[in-house]
């Protein structure tokens, strides 16, 4: 894995830190780390870590540090050494080979999400075909679960199997075998059930490199998603293929606030009245547990909104009554909105 | 039962989820059930859903707010809903639940409450108080171990009301016991080596660190199906290495405490122990995992010194230090308006208690500080982990005694939960020789070639026959 961290960091022209890739295999939602990812044109690495802990993460970077491929140049900037260079040119080819969209299906988690969904529904398709009911699933979370459960309303099992066995074909059959082998190792059906990737790392290969190969392959089947792949998947896939979280408008928006703009400068860029953008702006909180609510409302500002939110059963008005001056209704909403989307228990 | 409180003590965990499941499908209205262990609540879930039951959600912490909002607007149609015990400080949802009618309470982990048990949960201990919130439903207190002292306090703390009492012995005839004391770790290593070959399986070996579990997995994997199970992996990965198992593709589990709760596997016929338990609820819980089908099975302990010293590191470390406290915590406090949970570095267990203890005090309302915390406020919640700490080394000193005396280990666990013991063949290592006990059969997979033909035996499981 550190590997990779150096290879991306390869790219970014000695002008970042270390912390620059792995912010970009995080998926961190800060506007230097999306910039870096189109200055550079890393959409291929984007996010594609974001289930590897920061500390996992920093300790990978530590040790480029102390096999001495890195070294500081100031705060901000490393530079890579001459066994640095070597080291990554061992296992470049391999991360150049490989086909992965992160930016595209890993930012926002839609590989994960169609993973988990294939992954139960073949194993549920699987058994209700050999008649058998009653079998333990394999890992899948709510959305996945949702996604299997109304695919079962819609379509019968052979209908479902029918469908996913013939796009499942055709796509396995354009890649290597082991590729192929690989993901089908990984299915569960009622004889066996799916391996695990480590048990499925052949000989001599790095296990983080059968994964980023398995990664790889989903991305291409999700892609593959369209006309040609089965009927019943084509509403996840529309969604799986296209970014989710915010109104097309918004989205806009946060580029800009990404880049660096300021709420006024976004309005008078984008001729749009200020409190359309304040909207936009409490969208991105409640979508974005990152967003920097601390800039428009202090934390001692904060505790006191929510504080008079939670005895007045949290309308504006009344809020915004106990607050007095100290809070406009932006503020508020923000405030708001950044604590519920973040799904705390405080607000349920 | 008939509408009367009821404490039950199943040692195995065994239909224990039989035990309100029957009761809340003959009732009417909801049955709600109190866990701790969320990954436990929903693998129960997952279990009842692959059996059918649609109308079973789970309410914890890990959801999503979208999920929960979801669950609760389903909440009048479910007939079961699982919650973790921190679900039921939300006022939103206890005012939900009050307009249901609520048939079962039932407090799983009923031990949690009681200080005095190997697992201490100080927020199960407001549960009478949401009892009686919610209309005073009939409660089902359940757990798997609990000495006369525990069980006392499940009977005070949760309210019951002249419970019916049903104990199940924690005795499980048909596992031979065995305890080995080794010199170092290169003689336990070499005895397990031994033990591998020599032992029926399938088998758990429960290791002490994650690092043990890998190690003990890649050994059994030279001559065995071998598969590693921790909490340092995916929640994936773990699923399928349960389901392997399950299915019995995979022989031999080397894993760690994380591995156990929950899973319905019969035919297990031996567990060894790798590293000393903290108490010997612990231990007569992991070794119950073996012989549930009722056949002879054995279980073999093997530790010594380093063993002592990792389990008493653990203990010791578990619980942070007041100094720990003043550095970490208080500054911490001191900045923020909310319990700050990700930004503390102690463990989930800790950060609870300190959250229930400052409910408790007042400083703390729906987990917004009412005012900044002082050092006398830290101060306080120190001495609670000193006394809890002290309780904890108290239940390793019986594990200890337990694995070096020469008395009958059966005869000295069924005295630690103050029942009676009856002699028996193949009783334990210090009463005679380890019996010859038989795998379980084992796991056939005629495995297809090939990815086409993989494809064919997932989609067209019919067909299989045609391809051989
Ligand atoms: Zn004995």
């Amino acid at each position: 894995m550190d590997r990779l961290l150096l290879h991306i960091f390869m790219h970014m022209n000695g002008q970042r830190s270390i912390s620059g890739p792995v912010h970009i295999l995080k998926g961190k939602r800060s506007s230097q780390t999306i910039q870096d990812i189109h200055l550079f044109r890393l959409h291929k690495w984007a996010g594609l870590l974001r289930h590897t802990s920061y500390g996992t993460l920093w300790e990978q970077a530590q040790r480029l540090r102390d096999q001495g491929f890195i070294e500081p140049i100031s705060s901000t900037v490393d530079s890579v050494t001459q066994s640095g260079l070597d080291a990554e040119s061992v296992s470049r080819k391999v991360f150049e080979n490989v086909r992965l969209s992160g930016w595209k299906y890993e930012w926002e988690g839609h590989t994960d999400d169609c993973w988990r969904t294939l992954n139960l529904l073949i194993q549920t398709a699987s058994h209700l075909k050999a008649g058998r009911k009653q079998f333990i699933p394999v890992y899948a979370d709510t959305t996945a679960k949702q996604n299997v459960r109304s695919l079962f309303r819609e379509a019968s099992a052979e209908q479902i199997a029918e469908g996913l066995y013939e796009w499942l074909y055709r796509e396995l059959l354009k890649r290597s075998r082991s590729d192929a082998e690989l993901f089908t190792d990984s299915l569960s059906g009622p004889d066996r059930s799916g391996k695990t990737l480590g048990q499925m790392t052949s000989s001599g290969e790095v296990p983080f490199h059968t994964w980023l190969r398995f990664r790889s392959i989903l991305h291409d089947l999700i892609e593959s998603g369209g006309p040609e792949s089965p009927e019943c998947l084509n509403t996840l896939f529309k969604q799986w293929k296209q970014k989710k979280e915010l109104t097309r408008s918004a989205e806009k928006t946060r580029e800009l606030f990404m880049a660096g703009y300021d709420l006024q400068q976004i309005a008078a860029e984008r001729r749009l009245k200020v409190s359309t953008i304040e909207d936009h702006f409490v969208e991105m909180a409640a979508s974005d547990p990152e967003f920097p609510v601390d800039v428009y409302a202090a934390a001692e500002l904060q505790r006191e909104i929510l504080q008079a939110a939670s005895t007045s059963g949290g309308r504006l008005r009344d809020i915004r009554e106990r607050i007095g001056e100290k809070a406009d209704y932006f503020q508020i909403r923000l405030v708001l909105s950044s604590r519920t989307g973040k799904g705390g228990t405080a607000y349920l | 039962m008939k509408g009367e409180d009821t404490l039950a003590v199943l040692p195995t965990g065994g239909g224990k989820t039989l035990c309100y499941d029957l009761p809340s499908r003959m009732l009417q209205g909801l049955t709600v059930v109190v866990s701790p262990l969320v990954s436990l609540m929903q693998d129960q879930v997952t279990q009842l859903q692959s059996q059918g039951r649609r109308r079973v959600e789970s309410l914890t912490g890990q959801l999503s707010f979208q999920e929960k909002k979801d669950i609760l607007y389903r909440l009048p149609q479910l007939n079961m809903l699982f919650l973790s015990p921190e679900m039921l400080q939300s006022e939103r949802i206890k005012e939900r639940l009050k307009q249901l009618t609520i048939s079962l309470f039932v407090v799983d982990e009923a031990h949690c409450i009681s200080q005095w048990g190997h697992e201490f949960r100080p927020d199960y201990k407001s549960l009478a108080g949401v009892i009686e919130e919610l209309h005073r439903p009939v409660v089902l207190a359940l757990t798997a171990t609990a000495t006369p002292q525990v069980e006392a306090d499940i009977k005070e703390l949760l309210k019951l009301n002249h419970p019916f009492i049903y104990r199940r012995s924690v005795n499980r005839r048909n596992i031979f016991l065995e305890a080995v004391k080794v010199e170092n770790r290169e003689e336990k290593w070499e005895r397990l080596e031994r033990e591998m070959e020599a032992l029926p399986k399938p088998m758990i070996i429960y290791t002490g660190t994650r690092k043990e579990a890998e190690e003990a997995a890649a050994k059994a994997g030279r001559n065995f199906s071998a598969a590693c199970y921790h909490a340092g992996m995916s929640p994936e990965e773990r699923r399928a290495v349960q389901l392997q198992f399950v299915e019995g593709s995979v022989s031999v589990l080397a894993a760690t405490n994380a591995f156990g709760m929950g899973i319905n596997k019969k035919d297990i016929r031996s567990v060894v122990h790798l590293y000393l338990p903290p108490s010997l609820e612990q231990y007569v819980q992991e070794t119950g995992r073996a012989g549930r089908d009722g056949s002879d099975s054995i279980a073999v302990l093997l530790a010594g010194p380093e063993e002592e010293r990792l389990q008493m590191h653990l203990i010791q470390s578990a619980l942070p230090e007041k100094s720990d406290l003043f550095r970490y915590m208080l500054p911490v406090f001191q900045q923020q308006i909310d319990f700050p949970h990700e930004t503390l570095p102690f463990p989930e267990v800790v950060n609870r208690t300190a959250e229930h203890h400052f409910e408790q005090s007042g400083l703390l309302k729906n987990g917004r500080f009412q005012r900044v915390p002082e050092r006398e406020d830290i101060d306080r919640l120190g001495s609670i982990y000193e006394a809890r700490r002290r309780i904890k080394l108290r239940q390793f000193e019986k594990m200890l005694s337990f694995y070096t005396d020469t008395e009958c280990l059966r005869k000295q666990i069924l005295r630690y939960f103050q029942e009676e013991a009856e002699a028996q063949q193949n009783c334990c290592s210090v009463c005679g020789l380890r019996p010859e006990i038989a795998s379980s059969q084992l796991f056939f997979s005629n495995e297809e070639t090939g990815w086409e033909n993989r494809l064919i035996q997932l989609f067209y499981p019919e067909r299989r026959h045609e391809i051989t």
